[in-house]
């Protein structure tokens, strides 16, 4: 089911999840945290080079241990699940701007979701931030949309792709929007004029 | 004559003339199988894994419904939940 259903006439122009690089750099440290365990053996074993006891205890942390793999395949399952919410949180959360508004939608946890929906016309300022090296050369940043209402919010998108791109197209749809109401204004203008004269 | 006190080194910060017993595992471990220590261990997993499971389908199924990465996704989840269960009990296989 869908949080949100489009108006008659209404389309969607984009949808924007957050830049796959952003998504792997939060998936970066169960990777390390999963190779972890095969290095923590060897580096065991070099510290006890030197005493053959040791060496001999310590080699028993091998795949070859039944309860060493038990230990590990849980602890990767464990990790598997962690990232698996890592990718369920990446894929919910979106942007989806349409021809008259734009639907936040924010998956903070299972059970945890906001889902919010503010239209074109009362976007006041729309401003792309981008730093760092990685940022730059892949072409991802933060967007943030302020609105013009009595009590003016900040929506912020961080680590999506091409904000420049993106604040392109929501100014043209805002730009739109106004030219049409003036249109529709200049439109009973007329007509008030002739029902006037008639 | 009376039983020697144990007396404090205060040199080596020791008791002295006090036997501390060694550490040793309760009766119920010495008796306690592998066999059954891993499959406490599995149905733990298990049962974690599986709310856990029903609840990220849950959320993909009503929340991203319309998109073809959900039900992939999914089995995605499945098959290497299962691989990685697997190879946690392999060791213990008959």
């Amino acid at each position: 089911m869908e949080e949100f259903k489009l108006e008659p006439g209404e389309h969607v122009i984009r949808s924007v999840r957050k830049h796959w690089f952003v998504f792997f750099a939060q998936l970066l440290p169960f990777a390390l945290l999963a190779l972890l365990p095969l290095l923590i053996p060897g580096f065991l074993r070099g510290l006890a080079a030197s005493a053959p006891a040791a060496e001999a205890s310590f080699a028993a942390l091998s795949l070859a241990n039944e309860w060493a793999r038990l230990l590990l395949g849980a602890w990767w399952l464990f990790l598997w699940m962690f990232a698996f919410n890592t990718f369920t949180q990446y894929y919910l959360n979106r942007w989806v701007i349409t021809g008259t508004r734009i639907v936040y939608i924010y998956q903070y946890g299972f059970f945890s979701r906001e889902v919010s929906s503010f239209l074109l016309v009362r976007v006041q300022d729309v401003t792309t931030e981008t730093h760092g090296l990685f940022a730059t050369l892949l072409g991802y940043g933060n967007l943030v949309v302020q609105t013009a209402s009595e009590n003016s919010q900040h929506f912020r998108m961080t680590g999506i792709p091409h904000p420049s791109e993106l604040r392109d197209i929501i100014m043209k749809q805002v730009a739109d929007l106004h030219d049409d109401g003036k249109a529709n204004d200049s439109n009973h203008a007329v007509r008030d004029v002739i029902n006037g004269i008639l | 004559m009376a039983a020697p006190v144990p007396s404090w080194d205060t040199t080596r910060n020791t008791m002295q003339d006090a036997q501390a017993p060694a550490f040793q595992l309760g009766p119920a471990f010495e008796v306690m199988e592998p066999a059954k220590i891993v499959s406490v261990i599995a149905w733990v997993m298990f049962v974690f894994w599986a709310l856990y499971t029903l609840i990220a389908a849950y959320h993909w199924v009503r929340y991203g419904q319309n998109s073809s990465v959900a039900i992939p996704a999914i089995i995605t989840h499945i098959i290497i939940s299962l691989s990685l269960a697997l190879f946690a009990v392999s060791g213990f296989a008959p």
